[in-house]
């Protein structure tokens, strides 16, 4: 395999627990991500899935730079980012860029349309005046919107044309990486596609490589060749986007498909049967994410001992992927093979305990 | 329209603060001609035996107890105001922006000292600090105006770091530090314009409180010396001949008075103009008006009386922003919601598919305007009913879910007693009896161990728990209709399907109708029986579910199918509708969708389309029958 562009190794980021109510108590520590490793390849997109409070937001933000991770490595190309000190050199600020979920928030409602897309323009390229407009023009265009947009407020536009504008000013500076932040959460449905579209051309034209973090897993399957999931500050499964989407490894993937509705109502029909076979308990996570344990265990259909006492190794899938799941090392001994083969076993698959089904009716 | 434009456009039509403006320019204007205005000299009396006279010809406002004319003297006056202001003023933005700039950007250590000290100036009262300061450095006006401009430079930067620390964590502040803007640039390019509106506005208020301040500083002997007319001096001069007379000390007195309230007034309009929402007029909401003059042409169905809601010819109207025009955002709305149904609504966001909604119970949010022909709840009339009538239909017979379930509870008190509220206000249950009531609706909801969380606080719930919370407000009253504005929108997905269940259930079990609000299909498709699809403003297409999503009969339909993504195989480009919705002004007399629509032939532009039965249900398409549309299963 050639050199990836991005390489994070073993990342853990914790936030410090701060002061509680009494000035002598501190808070614990939150353990936002864990031992996370992955890559991403020149040209590539890569999904990052989870719910919130999984820890993927944080993870982007470590790879811009945002925050220090305290363990772990983050390389992009010639950079090794974790060894920056308080300045970041200009150079990786060219390098990777950002498009954030909020299509409101993320632009400075105080400046025009040409100030906004300009401003890494001038700070990169030193371009000034009427050269700086064109170029801002230009950038305007190849995301879909025209030159006379440039003497706007971004108040003018709707979300997925303010999104547009947070895209062609990521891209001013020829990155080789851009993190899109839920991209297109925000977005109405006829919208989201049309932003997707628009990052795919994008890409063919730039070569720029994505992580494109996100909540749902069929937008991201469509977006992405590849796809991380995590699950309370771990990364789960990662797997090529079709296998992951078809033949899932680990059991909060496996809930996670089978939780994203279909508007087909006889399908649909058939998945809600299958998610509330899955479902345990009546929470997505909470609390503080566990260090010695697997923090899907309380939710896991499949969940044995083992998975209260220490966090899974890393396996390699069939599929091409890695899981981290006992399943896989232990029990049923998976060794890589799709959940699925799990099925016949009905001892298992259906273990929604009978007090729990009386609580959430 | 620009920010700047809006601002000022609400400042001018703000009356108070326009009067404001105008009597601070006058006395602007009276300062900078006091030399050419004033009748008589600023120190000097005219003639030595004319004191104390009372207003005349030539002594306009009488003259003092040396015999100065008032006039003059009130005139020159303004000027030490406004140069007492102005100095006060520059010296607490020039040390308190860049200040708090610093300390609200950086934080840490260098915030928690300068904070300190911030906190030990502002303790003590700004007059008795520029005394304190005025004892080291001498009396003397500009001195003692250095003195409270560095007092007020505390409130400046006090102000400046709060706000940049709101504005700090936008998302544009990181996406400047991300495309490599140095600390510089991004704390005076887009920190400081963005908090700016509120240092204009304190400034304002600042000054009035200097020209306070230089009153009571003069008055005291410490700031204005003798031989300058301030208008504090004069109040000082005045006492001195205030066994004989108190009239001199009542035109400077009037001219305080009338300054600092001007100053007042117009930081007030200036804080309502940048208020990011307009603030006047009523707040609140309005009632459903009868339309019989609104829906016009078309005839008007008669309700269904078998379906518990039935809405006839529901149309809202808003000004339009910025010209004030009417604009329609929902026309001619006609809905059924059977018994026990689920009917979900679903659109783009614009389509005005939540206004619909809030329509529904009378509550069309400031400055909307909502007309129906009928809007019957169970056989009830609701449209002309009085006020309290309908809130007390809407707090029994309706529940509502939002978006949200933060925003839906308030942060300060137990989920509890929030639940409890509408339990003792409407039913008129005692605390004891509603207490049991909510620990059973908690049991009903799903929300674990109800006894112990109902004193919980909503911070302590998760997402997915809080909306728990939320659907149990909503039927705490046993209500007949559930509204659910995108109820799981903001919830997580593997908790989105447990809270659908939910309200599934609760339907089921009660036999209660529910009009689901959401743009996801999918969402839909697990809990509607019958869907309406909203677009621009009109209803396009109704039908039962299995039948409007199989078989589509308008193609704002079959785009919003297409366009929703499965977990499939993909190949090529994703599906589109091109284009956006456009905004109200914007929509036209003929087909609404015809612009977007990949269908469109001439006839869709030939003029209004109507609602028109079709194989199962009706569509308002032009060309309805003609079309093969592709459904879910295509």
């Amino acid at each position: 395999m050639t050199e990836p562009l991005l390489d994070i190794d073993g990342l853990t980021i914790v936030f410090p627990g701060g002061r509680g109510q009494l000035p002598w108590q501190r808070r614990p520590d939150v353990r936002a991500v864990q031992d996370a490793s992955l890559t991403v390849g020149v040209g590539e997109t890569v999904g990052l899935v989870g719910e919130s409070g999984s820890g993927k937001t944080t993870l982007g933000r470590a790879v811009l730079r945002f925050l220090t991770p305290v363990e772990g490595s983050i390389r992009l190309g010639r950079f090794d980012v974790t060894s920056f000190g308080r300045v970041v050199p200009p150079a990786y600020r060219n390098a990777v860029q950002v498009v954030f979920q909020d299509p409101v928030g993320s632009l400075n409602p105080s400046m025009v349309v040409a100030d906004i897309v300009g401003e890494p323009l001038m700070l990169h390229e030193g371009l000034k005046g009427e050269a700086r407009r064109a170029r801002a023009a230009e950038l305007l265009e190849q995301v879909g919107l025209r030159a006379e947009h440039l003497d706007r407020y971004p108040h003018e536009f709707s979300g997925g044309q303010r999104q547009r504008i947070a895209i062609a000013r990521a891209l001013a500076t020829s990155p080789d990486l851009i993190v899109l932040d839920e991209p297109v959460s925000a977005l109405d449905v006829s919208t989201q596609s049309q932003v997707i579209n628009l990052l795919e051309q994008l890409q063919r034209d730039t070569g720029a490589a994505y992580l494109f973090i996100a909540h749902d897993l069929a937008v991201v399957r469509h977006a992405c060749e590849r796809i991380v999931v995590m699950y309370h500050s771990r990364i789960v499964e990662t797997a090529p986007a079709d296998a992951i989407c078809e033949q899932p490894t680990h059991p909060y993937t496996e809930l996670l498909l089978a939780s994203i509705p279909d508007p087909d109502p006889d399908v649909q029909r058939r998945k809600s049967e299958h998610r509330r076979a899955l479902t345990r308990g009546v929470t997505g996570a909470i609390g503080a994410a566990p260090t010695d344990s697997c923090p899907f265990a309380d939710r896991c259909p499949h969940v044995m001992d083992i998975c209260r006492e220490s966090f899974p190794d890393e396996v390699a899938t069939m599929t091409g992927g890695t899981v981290a799941c006992h399943l896989h090392t232990s029990g049923p001994r998976l060794g890589g093979r799709p959940l699925a083969e799990l099925s016949g076993d009905e001892a298992v698959t259906s273990t929604r305990r009978p007090a729990e089904k009386e609580a959430t009716t | 329209m620009s920010t700047r434009q809006r601002v000022q456009s609400r400042l001018l039509q703000n009356k108070l603060a326009m009067a404001g403006a105008v009597y601070l320019v006058v006395i602007v204007l009276v300062a900078v001609f006091a030399p050419l205005l004033a009748p008589h000299d600023e120190v000097l009396a005219t003639r030595f035996q004319d004191i104390l006279f009372e207003p005349s010809g030539e002594y306009w406002l009488g003259t003092d107890q040396v015999g100065r004319d008032i006039a003059s003297r009130l005139m020159f006056g303004a000027r030490y105001a406004l140069f007492a202001g102005v100095e006060a003023v520059s010296v607490a933005l020039i040390i308190g922006i860049p200040l708090g700039l610093t300390i609200g950007y950086f934080r840490g250590w260098v915030d928690r000292i300068v904070m300190r000290a911030v906190e030990a100036v502002a303790a003590v009262p700004a007059i008795v600090m520029a005394m304190a300061i005025i004892a080291g450095l001498g009396t003397g006006l500009t001195k003692a105006m250095l003195a409270v401009g560095l007092v007020y430079s505390m409130i400046i930067a006090r102000l400046t770091r709060a706000e940049v620390f709101a504005a700090r964590e936008e998302l544009y502040v990181d996406g400047a530090i991300a495309s490599g803007a140095s600390n510089r640039r991004v704390m005076f390019r887009h920190v400081l314009p963005n908090v700016a509106p509120a240092l204009i506005v304190q400034t304002t208020l600042l000054f009035a409180s200097a020209v306070l301040a230089e009153a009571g500083l003069s008055f005291l002997g410490i700031g204005a010396s003798s031989n300058q007319a301030s208008w504090g001096r004069m109040l000082r001069d005045a006492q001195t001949s205030i066994d004989r007379t108190i009239w001199p000390a009542i035109p400077p007195g009037i001219m305080v008075f009338f300054t600092v309230i001007a100053f007042n007034v117009f930081g007030d309009g200036l804080r309502d103009a940048f208020a990011r929402q307009a603030r006047g007029g009523r707040v609140g909401v309005g009632d459903v008006q009868a339309a019989a003059s609104v829906t016009g042409d078309h005839p008007v169905r008669p309700p269904n009386t078998d379906a518990l809601v039935s809405v006839r010819g529901l149309s809202v109207v808003f000004p339009r922003p910025g010209t004030g025009d009417d604009v329609h955002v929902v026309s001619g709305v006609d809905l059924d919601i059977g018994r026990g149904q689920v009917l979900a609504l679903v659109g783009e966001s614009g389509s005005g598919k939540s206004i619909t909604a809030l329509s529904l119970m009378g509550l069309v949010p400031d400055p909307g305007l909502a007309s129906a022909a009928s809007i019957t709840l169970d056989g009830q009339e609701l449209v002309g009913m009085p006020f309290d009538q309908l809130r007390g239909i809407r707090g029994t017979q309706m529940g509502v879910i939002f978006q949200e379930p933060f925003a839906a509870l308030n942060p300060a008190y137990t989920v509890g007693r929030q639940v409890a509220e509408p339990l003792r206000y409407h039913l008129g249950l005692s605390k004891a009896a509603a207490r049991q009531r909510v620990i059973e609706l908690f049991g009903e909801v799903g929300i674990p161990d109800p006894a112990t969380r109902i004193d919980a606080y909503p911070h302590q719930f998760s997402g997915g728990m809080a909306q728990r919370v939320v659907i149990a407000m909503a039927l705490a009253c046993e209500p007949k209709l559930l509204i659910a504005d995108e109820p799981t929108t903001a919830l997580d997905v593997t908790v989105q399907g447990q809270v659908l269940d939910l309200i599934g259930d609760l339907a089921r079990e009660r036999n209660m109708s529910v009009l689901l609000i959401t743009h996801d299909l999918g969402v839909v498709a697990d809990l509607a029986d019958d869907v309406a699809v909203m677009y621009a403003g009109e209803i396009v297409e109704t039908g039962r579910l299995v039948d409007v999503f199989t078989d589509p009969q308008h193609p704002y339909t079959e785009g919003l199918i297409s366009a929703i993504p499965r977990n499939e195989a993909r190949s090529g480009d994703l599906a589109t509708i091109p284009g956006v919705v456009p905004s109200p002004w914007e929509w036209p007399d003929h087909c609404h969708f015809a612009d977007r629509c990949a269908h469109a032939v001439d006839a869709c532009r030939q003029g209004p389309v109507e609602l028109r039965v079709s194989k199962s249900g009706s569509s308002r398409c032009v060309r309805l029958g003609e079309l093969e549309l592709a459904g879910v299963r295509a």
